[in-house]
């Protein structure tokens, strides 16, 4: 008796293991959405940016990337809640994931709040410092979610921003292909492979 | 009987989550060490940015951050398998916590690298402040609540920093004191003598 009640429990564990492997699996087909959803907002920005440069009206450029934010966020809470519809489950691992991006977005805020009022900050260094505070999101979402193509990201974003550092005139087209290479691509395979 | 068994199985789960519970309580106890470690290591190392600054002796700073960076990483490794051994796991919240101050280490570093590249125009305090926070507000989900104090601390610290940078020493000496030493020295004293 003690022995089938055993082989039952190791049963529902399996059982219990599976699903949550399952769940898994949905929880990272997702964040594709997540994924595709800021990658191409953030190109757009970057287009923006770039016009709105050349067209030397600055003031602009932070108008446009706060309207942009306010659609990521905006959009961002809509996946989660049809996500939540569908799964009927908020894990562990996507709590800390939103907790991560919640800070490193706080970090991005302060960095350009830094460009507008600190003596000490050259505003040209505003992607380098950006691209650090993406890798260490991602660094730690590759190491929730164990998927392989994420892991290569964050090493490519923080090279990223030691280029972008030396290199400031051309930081906004490095940082549209670091979104190209490790945002949109990914994103895209997964969606294709479904 | 199925509803014996349901019961039987809710309890076996209820005491494995009661052990899990007081092994991470442990782990974040010997942890201490490790944040007092890393507290009195930048202390000397702000001490000693001052003192060669003040002797124009610009090349020691770096080499006195590099020595004091490679001692925090090799003692800390040594309190990282000291609990390990007295705990007898490594928890996945611990793991997570490990990978978060893995990757802000990471990015402490990088902003060395820019701040050399920019010649010194990149807020490095600041920075280092707005990084230290992330990992706070991490760790005040994963582990303890109270470093959610400490995170919000560091961000206004960066802010205060970045508008004021002939205080950012002073500043920066402040806030470790505050989210390291004092709350690492309570525990101690309240954990001394005592089987943890």
């Amino acid at each position: 008796m003690e022995r089938s009640e055993a082989k039952k429990s190791i049963e529902d564990i399996k059982k219990m293991l599976k699903e949550t492997k399952e769940e898994a699996k949905l929880a990272r087909r997702n964040y594709v959405d997540y994924q595709l959803l800021w990658g191409i907002l953030v190109l757009v920005g970057i287009g923006l940016n770039i016009l709105f440069l050349n067209l030397r009206v600055f003031t602009w450029i932070t108008i446009g990337w706060f309207l942009l934010m306010g659609i990521g966020i905006f959009l961002s809470y809509r996946i989660g809640k049809r996500q939540f519809r569908e799964t009927g489950i908020t894990t562990f691992v996507s709590k800390v994931i939103v907790k991560i991006w919640l800070s490193t977005g706080i970090g991005m805020m302060l960095v350009v709040l830094f460009a507008y009022v600190s003596p000490a900050f050259n505003p040209a260094l505003i992607p380098a410092f950006l691209a650090i505070l993406v890798g260490i999101a991602l660094f730690v979402e590759s190491f929730l979610c164990s998927w392989i193509l994420l892991s290569f990201a964050a090493p490519l974003w923080w090279v990223g921003a030691i280029v972008m550092a030396v290199y400031p005139e051309n930081s906004l087209y490095f940082y549209a292909g670091l979104i190209v290479l490790t945002y949109i691509i990914p994103a895209i395979l997964v969606k294709v492979k479904g | 009987m199925d509803k014996i068994d349901a019961e039987r199985s809710l309890g076996e789960i209820r005491k494995h989550l009661r052990e899990t519970e007081e092994e991470l309580r442990k782990t974040g106890i010997y942890a201490i060490d490790i944040q007092l470690l890393w507290g009195f290591l930048v202390l000397l190392g702000l001490g000693m940015t001052v003192l060669f600054d003040k002797l124009a002796w610009y090349k020691l700073i770096w080499i006195g951050w590099i020595c004091i960076m490679f001692s925090g990483w090799l003692f800390g490794y040594r309190i990282s398998k000291r609990i390990s051994e007295a705990t007898g796991f490594t928890s996945f919240a611990g793991r997570i916590v490990k990978a978060v101050w893995l990757g802000i280490t990471i990015c402490l570093t990088l902003n060395m690298i820019i701040g050399w590249f920019s010649r010194g125009r990149a807020f490095s305090l600041a920075s280092i402040a707005m990084f230290v926070g992330i990992g706070f507000f991490v760790e005040a989900f994963v582990s303890w609540k109270e470093f959610l104090i400490a995170a919000v601390l560091y961000w206004l610290g960066a802010i205060i920093v970045g508008l004021y940078p002939k205080i950012s020493i002073f500043v920066f000496v402040f806030l470790i004191f505050v989210t390291m030493i004092i709350p690492g020295i309570i525990v101690k004293i309240r954990f001394r003598g005592k089987e943890i």
